[in-house]
């Protein structure tokens, strides 16, 4: 049994004070009872008399689960029968006498118990109701601390996949791949002094930096997400030379508009990662931005060779964006990737709705 | 001398590698710069060259499959940029690969394995095999885009639809690609402008066979193979009349069980 704070605390002391207390009154009153009992046995009994009391106590605070009405019911009777059997034993000089009077022994037993009925009831009923009462509120109490463990673990766990998310997407950004590849294209150029260095190498230090910068914010306006787009376009263009083409159309309502931070990048170079470095002849990525009615709305389009057959699963770029929107959004947000219905290739389409009018 | 090929599908990575093979081996003629995995495999059949270094990500064919088609009769270097997927089973398997952007050092380390093996071609078959094995498992794990299943043709003003299901055999012509077919009206053939080397690489492996660099047939047409003499064997196909010829590298599938 773990230790208790209440118990075992400073609030707890009046407890123990009133036990030793008690524990020594009992004494003196069994002591100084018209009987036989020395002092040390009177202390003995008003000790087991509290041990038991503390025990009982101690079972109903810690373990108020324990205490369900059949099982009180049980104890109850049980306590009832054994504090008869008390009584008649602390009745015997009376059982004794009313013997010796003539009458029978049952009867005599059955006087003594009647006169101690109202006492044995009133014992019982009297326990059973405090411990009921005590259990029920414990119960309640742990049930309730259960709860407030439960919600603050969920919120640890929220919070850190969060943080999980951030990190894997600023890994996913700037993916060593990509890096690396850009970094041989750049290395060539710079050694055979080729014109296309120098704008290569500023457009990636932009990105680079910008990518930095994005990982400190959570959210980001498409407006400052497409200035990062344009950076990779940039760097894929002079990569893959006419094998990529590019347009972004941008209404301008749709500058302001909050995102993840990093989630339309994600979506972009996985058009030009899947959807156009796998075709012979290259292709066109697209991203439209508008907003409908209540309803923002971005498509990232590609025209190469679309999604594979079968089930497709998400990768970690993806599977994190949506994470990332469900934290942001909840149910208003919702991220399709789908087959392209006006030709081939693959379409990613972002939507986020309005919070006063779900639609 | 020695011929290579070499192919990636970005031109500044393939001009760095041409220059720093030129100074890691001078005597290494590279007979063909590739733009991409099925230009590679189809310049692989024309010169078949002793050394081919690979970009792994390429369009059309990736560079793993490329290799797994040469099937251990040249020397296979590959060169990927770090963070690739398939690094941790090239360094378990011993295979040779440089990263990007390519190091002298390192390259000039693949390339003295390349020729220790071309020296001592009995240790260079026991290593091809267990690359070919690699390679296997290495592109069963490619996404692959789903078979192509129609052609279309334009015959005079019309397009014809032929089901690839229904074609017997592709042959490259000079400038398009004959499709042989037979359908519930008959036989037919059109002619369609994809070079042969691209439909290669949409077509199910496991229907179409290629057996020279300009044909590949729907292997349920074939009848059987006869061997001419040392170097030259034909396909007869059912019901047909029309020989195909089986090139050197392909003879091998026909071997008799």
């Amino acid at each position: 049994m773990e230790r208790d704070a209440f118990i075992f605390g400073a609030r707890g002391a009046g407890l123990w004070i009133g036990t030793v207390c008690g524990l020594a009154g009992t004494t003196y009153g069994i002591a100084a009872a018209p009987s036989r009992v020395t002092p040390w046995l009177a202390f003995v009994i008003a000790a087991l008399l509290f041990a038991g009391i503390w025990k009982l106590g101690l079972s109903v605070w810690l373990r108020p689960e324990r205490f369900t009405a059949r099982r009180l019911w049980r104890g109850g009777l049980l306590m009832m029968l054994a504090t008869y059997v008390g009584a008649l034993a602390s009745f015997s000089r009376d059982l004794g006498a009313l013997m010796a009077s003539g009458s029978p022994w049952y009867e005599a037993a059955l006087q003594v118990a009647w006169r101690a009925t109202p006492l044995q009831l009133m014992l019982g009923v009297a326990g059973l109701v405090l411990v009921s009462l005590i259990s029920a509120a414990r119960h309640e109490y742990l049930q309730r601390a259960l709860k407030q463990v439960h919600a603050e673990r969920e919120r640890d766990a929220v919070a850190r996949q969060l943080t999980e998310a951030r990190l894997t997407l600023l890994q996913a950004q700037i993916q060593p791949h990509f890096l690396f590849n850009t970094l041989a294209a750049l290395q060539h150029w710079v050694d055979v002094g080729d014109a296309r260095a120098a704008p290569l190498l500023r457009s990636l230090t932009s990105f680079l930096r910008g990518s930095t910068e994005l990982m400190l914010k959570p959210e980001v306006t498409l407006a400052e997400e497409c200035a990062m787009v344009a950076h990779y376009l940039a760097i894929m263009q002079t990569r893959l030379g006419d094998r990529l083409r590019w347009r972004v159309d941008m209404a301008p309502e749709c500058a302001t508009q909050l995102l993840p931070s990093g989630l339309v990048i994600t979506l972009v170079e996985n058009a030009v990662e899947h959807g156009i470095e796998p075709q012979l002849r290259g292709g066109e990525v697209r991203l439209v931005a508008r907003i409908e009615g209540a309803t923002f709305e971005l498509r990232v389009l590609d025209d190469g060779a679309g999604l594979p057959p079968g089930d497709v699963r998400d990768g970690v770029g993806l599977a994190n964006s949506r994470e990332r929107l469900r934290h942001q959004f909840g149910a208003r947000a919702e991220l399709q990737l789908s087959p392209r219905d006006d030709g081939p290739g693959a379409q990613a389409c972002l939507r986020v709705h309005a919070p006063d009018r779900p639609s | 001398m020695p011929t290579a090929l070499i192919a990636d599908d970005e031109e500044a990575p393939r001009a760095q590698l041409l220059l720093a093979l030129r100074a890691a081996w001078p005597e290494l003629d590279v007979v063909a710069s590739c733009v991409n995995g099925v230009d590679a495999w189809d310049a692989y059949l024309e010169h078949e060259p002793q050394v081919c270094v690979l970009d792994v990500r390429m369009p059309g064919l990736t560079g793993i499959q490329v290799a797994q088609r040469i099937n251990g009769r040249a020397q296979i270097v590959f060169v990927t940029a770090y963070g690739d997927h398939a690094l941790a089973a090239f360094d378990a398997g011993a295979v040779d690969y440089v990263l990007k952007p390519v190091d002298a050092a390192r390259l000039s380390q693949a390339l003295e394995r390349v020729k220790a093996r071309l020296a001592a071609p009995a240790v260079a078959t026991a290593t091809a095999s267990d690359l070919q094995q690699l390679l296997n498992q290495l592109a069963g794990q490619v996404r692959k885009p789903a078979p192509l299943e129609v052609l279309q043709a334009g015959v005079g003003k019309e397009v014809r639809l032929v089901r690839v299901d229904d074609v017997v055999y592709f042959e490259s012509d000079t400038r398009y690609t004959r499709v042989v077919y037979t359908d519930a009206d008959g036989d037919g053939e059109v002619l369609i402008r994809t070079p042969l080397k691209e439909l290669l690489a949409q077509l199910d492996p496991t229907r179409f066979w290629q057996v020279h660099r300009s044909v590949i047939v729907a292997h349920r047409h074939i009848a059987s193979a006869l061997r001419i003499d040392e170097g030259n064997m034909v396909l007869t196909l059912r019901g047909r009349a029309e020989r195909l010829p089986v090139s050197r590298h392909f003879q091998g599938q026909f071997k008799g069980q």
